[in-house]
């Protein structure tokens, strides 16, 4: 046994790994919105939430998804954090009527 | 000496235009005396075109919040709502309430950056190789590494439906027709229900404060 050890050529080919750093982040941003839409319509907030906090570590200055953010916030309840939102979507949109939903929503939540 | 004076007129008239427009107060008849009012009735509210029942919806929130405000509410036998304020009063206004949305399906896009930052695949081979013996084995290792630059787009979008609830309301003296306080408001959200409710609420707290000076 040991000499047909011996004698025989052994060949051995590992495949170690295939590494991919960023491959994964494509299309991330679009598959969480994409979750978040759907959690948003059957009523799991808090879900759609989590989904939309992974699409803004893709693109953090995204002032519609701030303004959804801002929405779900507001069905919680959560007030603070709906203000926060609000004034995030605010700083990055370039768009008057949005800016202008959200300064209507701004004076909801602080009472004025 | 002209020139100013149109530049001057220019610059008033965009402040004009300015203020007009970041106006969302109410339009108040400042020479009506709230403080004799006795009801306030609420008139009947049209339904928004191919929303049924979206009418008494809205006369219900009012209602409701009028309650929560702690006003004394009575339901006549007409099914018309009727406020209570001050029995010594001897005006009654008519509220009149017109809905310009009532929607659940006001479609919203959001646009996404897809960003294809590419990638880096390294594969690794390693084969051995024994020369009979046991001690001395070849052992060869080669690498091969893949680089894809990726790609950056801007221009998908996703879209979803958001709730928006408008309001125009009107407070008339009822024997005279005289308009005495106006006010048009909306709001959005994501449940058609409670983005009602809060334009209900806002614009009672509005109404509220005629009476409590």
């Amino acid at each position: 046994m040991k000499n047909i050890i011996k004698t025989t050529k052994s060949r051995l080919i590992i495949i170690i790994t295939s590494i991919s750093l960023s491959v994964f982040t494509y299309g991330q941003a679009e598959n969480h919105l994409k979750r978040a839409i759907s959690a948003m319509e059957i009523g799991l907030f808090e879900e759609s939430l989590n989904q939309i906090d992974y699409a803004l570590k893709d693109d953090p200055k995204n002032a519609q998804v701030h303004k959804l953010r801002a929405l779900l916030y507001e069905a919680l309840e959560k007030k603070e954090k709906a203000i926060k939102a609000w004034n995030d979507c605010i700083r990055y949109s370039k768009d008057e009527s949005m800016i202008q939903e959200a300064k209507i929503h701004l004076n909801h939540l602080n009472g004025i | 000496m002209g020139f100013k004076l149109f530049k001057k007129a220019i610059y008033f008239f965009l402040i004009l235009l300015y203020s007009i427009s970041c106006s969302h107060a109410p339009a108040i008849n400042e020479a009506y005396d709230f403080s004799i009012v006795n009801t306030i009735k609420i008139d009947k509210i049209s339904d928004y075109p191919k929303r049924l029942g979206s009418g008494q919806i809205m006369e219900d929130n009012l209602s409701f919040i009028f309650m929560k405000n702690g006003f004394n509410v009575s339901q006549l036998n007409n099914n018309s709502t009727v406020i209570n304020l001050n029995d010594e009063g001897k005006k009654n206004l008519l509220l009149s309430c017109t809905l310009t949305d009532y929607t659940d399906r006001e479609t919203i896009l959001i646009p996404y950056r897809v960003e294809d930052r590419g990638s880096i695949e390294t594969i690794i081979t390693q084969s051995s190789k024994s020369n009979g013996d046991d001690q001395n084995a070849i052992a060869t290792t080669s690498t091969t590494t893949t680089t894809d630059g990726g790609s950056i787009q801007e221009s998908r979008k996703l879209e979803y439906t958001q709730a928006r609830v408008g309001i125009i309301l009107k407070l008339k003296d009822e024997e005279t027709g005289l308009l005495v306080w106006t006010h048009s408001y909306w709001y959005s959200g994501i449940e058609l229900s409670s983005t009602a409710q809060i334009c209900a609420r806002n614009s009672v707290r509005l109404i509220s404060k005629l009476f409590n000076n």
